[in-house]
């Protein structure tokens, strides 16, 4: 289920990241990063993972929209899905 | 005909420790899929601007070098173990057996005995008798909760001394667990070495496992998830293996089939259970104690400690004034790189009582700040980390661990939901995967 979310809303995303393109910044029109609160457990591997201080965690994930550029280095440390880059 | 092909499902250090005892064989085939992008799952840590920052377990080997971790890690192959010191993997003492704050004040002990004096007289003699009850010695009242059992024989600040411990430890307090298993608990933490820390952290061990499987020909593939486990048959390709297993990219459309002759999954009973597809039968017994068994929350804070620190020490320090938290270690002490120069690394650790993760967090952080006196001067906070759902801190609770064998022949669990009875954290995990790892090879 999670991982269908997932490709529905990032097709191609995770594979293109991990294959090095994330240093491209994927910028799509109108999409953006987005926390899905109940698959969040708040673990901070996506805290870790940002460069940009761009997330806030106690409990839950919360994305700084005005310091994200979108790298979404974040999106493939996620163990739970519960980040999406969507519409 | 090649060799018989094991695939392990996660890269857990259950799931690598097992590819690891497999490969090692050469007998076998061996390929580890792990649905993340790194490998070592809750055993591993990121670098966050010099701090190794665990990814769950808070780089503690709990035995040292005289529990069943270190005997399969850097025991010689004679006698079963991986022989990793090979690879560079060591494991360091911390400076204390254990220490404790109270009353603002911090209390430490080199070894067992040292715990003592801290306690009244009679804790000594009660503890004497219970450590020498031998383990399969039938203890009364074993019914009972720990908490309950614990409180009839001992004093009310060795039992909340203890208390904190199990908090820190296995996230549970000893009422949530029965007394059998808070005996054996506390027998096995006694009677073994002080804690250790893994050289360069969790993922210095992780790294030695992945050398150790490259030597050996075994495969780690990262970022693949596996779709669906069929029998052998279901596929032409598969068809002269035991199972054929869906693998994909994570993130991509199409799986491909690949064929195996025994699975070990790292990944917990509800995840193998979703994969496993109606052609195998597991026993409803099972499928209903892994409904039944929820997994156990924990929330960790990381803080940034300056090197002037008044605890100068990476001895486990209990807190048993406190409600949620159970105690922090300060693993920099002993092994400077978890920290940048200069600086140290602490790691709490709280059980989560109720549902509201959030307001627990605060209410944590309230209580380290209460109870360290030095925190404020001296640490800064890095992060905060909450375990539970589907990411938890233990994927059963301590004392209720569901089998590792779910019925089917050549599939067996790993990992933090199948520990052996009475060993905590690491130790559970890897007393169980001697067994498991003979059984597979007997199936194969």
């Amino acid at each position: 289920m999670v991982g269908k979310f997932r490709e529905k809303a990032t097709p191609g995303l995770v594979p293109a990241l991990e294959s090095g393109i994330s240093h491209d910044k994927p910028v799509i029109d109108g999409e953006k990063l987005k926390v899905i609160n109940h698959l969040c457990v708040g673990c901070s591997y996506c805290l870790m993972a940002c460069k940009d201080n761009a997330l806030v965690v106690e409990g839950v994930c919360e994305v700084l929209e005005s310091n994200c550029t979108n790298c979404l280095l974040c999106l493939i440390s996620c163990p739970t899905g519960a980040l999406v880059y969507s519409r | 005909m090649g060799r018989p092909k094991a695939l392990i499902i996660g890269s857990g250090i259950g799931g690598l420790t097992s590819a690891a005892m497999l490969a090692q064989t050469k007998k076998y085939d061996v390929s580890v899929y792990e649905r993340m992008s790194f490998a070592g799952g809750r055993f591993t840590q990121h670098n966050h601007d010099g701090f190794q920052i665990p990814t769950g377990a808070v780089h503690m080997i709990p035995h040292g070098k005289k529990g069943p971790f270190a005997n399969l890690i850097l025991g010689s192959r004679k006698r079963g173990g991986l022989d990793l010191s090979r690879h560079g993997v060591d494991f360091i003492p911390t400076t204390n057996f254990a220490c404790q704050i109270k009353g603002g004040r911090l209390y430490r002990a080199n070894n067992a005995f040292g715990v003592l004096p801290w306690f009244p007289i009679s804790d000594m003699v009660n503890l004497t008798r219970l450590l020498s009850k031998r383990a399969k010695m039938p203890i009364v009242g074993e019914t009972e909760n720990g908490y309950t059992w614990l409180s009839k024989r001992f004093s009310k600040e060795f039992v909340n001394f203890l208390d904190s411990f199990s908090n820190f430890a296995v996230s549970l307090r000893f009422e949530q667990m029965p007394a059998t298993s808070a005996i054996r608990l506390l027998q096995n933490s006694f009677w073994s070495d002080r804690p250790h820390i893994p050289k360069g952290g969790c993922k210095g061990v992780i790294d030695g496992l992945r050398k150790d499987l490259k030597e050996n020909g075994a495969r780690v593939k990262l970022s693949t998830e596996i779709t669906e486990i069929l029998p052998g048959s279901a596929e032409e390709s598969t068809k002269n293996n035991e199972f054929c297993v869906g693998i994909r990219r994570r993130g991509r459309d199409n799986s491909i089939w690949v064929g195996a002759d025994a699975i070990i999954h790292n990944g917990g009973h509800p995840n193998l259970l979703k994969v496993l597809s109606d052609d195998f039968e597991v026993k409803e017994e099972i499928t209903e104690q892994v409904t039944n068994t929820q997994a156990v929350g924990g929330i960790g804070f990381c803080f940034a400690l300056k090197e002037n620190v008044p605890h100068q020490g990476s001895g486990v320090t209990m807190l048993p004034e406190v409600d949620r938290v159970g105690g922090y270690v300060i693993p920099s002490f002993s092994d400077p790189s978890l920290a940048p120069q200069g600086q140290h690394l602490m790691i709490s650790h709280q059980y989560v009582p109720s549902s509201d993760v959030k307001s627990e967090i605060g209410k944590g952080r309230e209580e380290l700040y209460e109870a360290i006196p030095w925190l404020s001067d001296y640490g800064e906070e890095i992060c905060v980390h909450s375990y539970h759902r589907n990411w938890p801190c233990n994927r059963a609770p301590q004392g209720s661990e569901l089998p590792a064998d779910i019925g089917i022949e050549g599939i067996r669990l790993v990992g933090d939901g199948v520990k052996s009875h009475g060993w905590m954290m690491i130790e559970g995990i890897s007393s169980n995967i001697s067994k498991v790892v003979n059984e597979i090879k007997k199936e194969i």
